[in-house]
């Protein structure tokens, strides 16, 4: 279900409506932001620049759930008139999701480029590591130890003015 | 009341309080029963169901099958089926409201006649309870019926369901089922099969080990405690195997106490952790209910609001995020990890890169901590560069500077000293994990808590360890005895 939109040359004025780019997620669905969002993410930025963005581009990285999550928070943080606190209770909403959502969000700003979403959700993933230990960080985020008994031991024993 | 039910064929002796019964007329339509067991009979077919012993509010099952009840069944049936309305756990079935249909003669006929007629008098394991998916404009099964292991109890008995009227009485009937308590059940293990549906698992028949596209949901779901399990691969493992026994799969087992649900999964073939999650029904499953009864029109599309208010929907994604992140997530892990596919999106995933960008933004001891985890984060959280940044940002610049400062190192000694002197200042006992760690390789007390914890010098004789009422503050202890290399 895409639809193009039709390619334009010239920069975008004021009076002219806004322009739109076609993106495609690597499940082959279409979504469009608008211009001015999508200049959040440098890679895009990059390829408009080069004029390359006529047809649908293609992230083969990014499936469609994800891709229609980060055109969200492109398109927020674009508008106009929208004051830190409330862009911020947004943004903390906007990351109240599940694990593995995060980590999706965290690939996909990386591969975008988008600075913005990148710091936000490292953020959100340092503050997930902040205060626990190194078994609630295993079991948080399923990490196994390839520890032999010794080596945990000594690795302990490094670390140890960490415990206190 | 309950004796009457559990009345037996005309083998049994006859109970003192009715008529001995005549040989049941021959060709006779249908059964009647009240707890799928035992048969009601009675010797006149026009007799009214008053007469045969049934009270208003009782629910009432009746099968086409000659032979559905004939013999007595080994599950807790009987004991679920207990009178009045909606008592017995959500069996898809119409109550009988008995006053309201009092019969004139040879009423039981008419209703029988009016029944859809798919009864399932096969008693195989794999019974298919798709006579309940019959039920007419009612998905309740939704599209999900669910097959137990054999620990809900056996349904082997034919299908014997009824509908007892048009459809509308029979939605309003279902939707009071589904308050019920087995309603609440369903729609839970339901919902925890959508979440796992969508972190990429495929359902497979525990029995026979090939990919399920349906489940066939037990019509037994009793009211008290309830157990049932559910099998799960993934569709690359299936592919491989081409349809026979998959080689790795995770189980799902679903344990009911009070109105609590509590899911337990793990690997198969292998003894990995068990993860747990603990659903409590009361907040949910109104909300999963909820869902449901929108039915297909326009799930997505409440941004405003519209039927599903915010609120439902916040319920609905805390449901998801617990399920997935407690559940299906360290699920698929495990599952991929040892079957050997890739991971699915989770912190051990993420390029060098990113995790190094994250490790930037903590401190110094959540650093160390993370050094700890597993060696590859060892590795990564050894990088001097990065221990320079967080020396810089806890202790200010330091004025050498060369090339093979080790500034992890030099970080690890400015957080001793910076540790002495703090707690120099305040003379506070806390207990320390070393000193309990220590203990335990010399080989006694061996004793974990109470007071071993509290005061680990008890019980280890000189020099290792000191009596008890002289040490009260640890810290002295620690500073004031050599326990082996602690403070070397």
């Amino acid at each position: 279900m895409s639809s193009s939109p039709p390619p334009s040359s010239a920069a975008a004025s004021p009076s002219c409506p806004k322009k739109m780019i076609a993106l495609r997620s690597s499940d082959g669905e279409t979504f469009e932001i608008e211009e001015a969002a999508a200049l959040q993410s440098k890679t895009l930025e990059n390829m408009i620049d080069e004029d390359c963005a006529g047809t649908p581009i293609p992230l083969p990285n990014v499936t469609g759930k994800i891709l229609a999550k980060v055109v969200e928070f492109c398109s927020k943080h674009a508008e106009p008139g929208v004051d830190d606190e409330s862009l911020r209770a947004w943004d903390a909403e906007f990351v109240n999701v599940e694990q593995a959502t995060v980590f999706d969000y965290i690939l996909a700003a990386n591969f975008l480029e988008i600075p913005t979403l990148l710091n936000l959700t490292c953020n959100v993933v340092a503050d997930m590591i902040r205060g626990k230990t190194p078994d609630e960080i295993r079991k948080f985020f399923n990490i196994k130890s390839i520890f032999s008994p010794e080596e945990e031991e000594e690795v302990r024993r490094e670390n140890h003015w960490a415990f206190e | 009341m309950g004796k009457r039910r559990r009345k037996k064929t005309s083998a049994a002796p006859p109970h003192p309080r009715w008529p001995p019964l005549p040989p049941p007329p021959p060709g006779a339509s249908f059964r009647l029963s009240l707890n799928r067991t035992d048969e009601l009979r009675s010797p006149d077919p026009a007799a009214s169901l008053q007469s045969l012993g049934l009270a208003s509010g009782d629910l009432v099952y009746f099968s086409l099958a000659p032979d559905a009840l004939a013999s007595p069944q080994a599950g807790d049936g009987s004991s679920s089926a207990e009178s009045s309305a909606g008592a017995s756990g959500g069996v898809p079935l119409g109550h009988a409201e008995m006053d309201s249909e009092d019969p004139p003669g040879g009423r039981p006929r008419e209703v029988a006649e009016s029944e859809m007629v798919d009864s399932v008098p096969d008693d195989a394991p794999g019974a298919d309870a798709s006579g309940s998916a019959g039920d007419p404009g009612n998905s309740v099964s939704a599209s999900f019926d669910f097959e137990g292991d054999g620990v809900v109890a056996a349904d082997d008995s034919a299908g014997v369901r009824s509908k007892f009227s048009e459809p509308c009485f029979l939605k309003r009937v279902l939707r009071e089922e589904l308050g019920g308590d087995g309603g609440d059940h369903r729609l839970l293990v339901i919902a925890v099969h959508a979440v796992l549906l969508e972190s990429g698992f495929v359902a497979v028949d525990p029995v026979t080990g090939v990919p399920a596209h349906r489940f066939h949901l037990s019509d037994q779901w009793p009211s008290t405690a309830f157990m049932m399990t559910l099998q799960y691969s993934l569709p690359e493992l299936v592919a491989k195997t081409q349809g026979r026994n998959v080689s790795e799969s995770v189980v799902l087992k679903f344990v009911s106490l009070g109105h609590f649900i509590s899911v337990y999964g793990r690997l198969a073939k292998a003894n990995l952790a068990l993860r747990r999650v603990c659903l409590d029904e009361r907040r949910f499953a109104p909300i999963i209910d909820e869902m449901w009864a929108k039915g297909d029109d326009d799930v997505e599309g409440n941004e405003d609001g519209g039927s599903l208010n915010s609120s439902s929907e916040k319920e609905v994604f805390e449901f998801w995020k617990i399920v997935k992140d407690g559940l299906a997530l360290p699920l698929l892990i495990d599952l991929t990890e040892r079957a050997g596919l890739p991971l699915p999106s989770c912190f051990t995933c993420l390029p060098m890169e990113l995790k190094l960008r994250i490790f930037e933004l903590l401190p110094g001891i959540d650093l160390a901590r993370v050094g700890c985890v597993s060696s590859d984060l060892q590795y990564l959280a050894s990088n001097n560069d990065l221990w320079k940044q967080k020396y810089v940002e806890e202790f200010g610049e330091r004025t050498e500077s060369g090339e093979m400062i080790n500034w992890k190192q030099i970080f690890t000694l400015e957080a001793k000293k910076k540790r002495k002197r703090e707690s120099s200042r305040c003379q506070m006992p806390a207990y320390t994990s070393r000193v309990r760690r220590l203990l335990n390789p010399l080989g006694f007390p061996g004793v974990l808590g109470g007071d071993y914890d509290r005061l680990p010098g008890l019980g280890v004789h000189p020099p290792f360890g000191l009596p008890f009422h002289r040490y009260q503050f640890r810290r002295n202890i620690i500073h004031n005895c050599n326990l082996g290399g602690l403070n070397g």
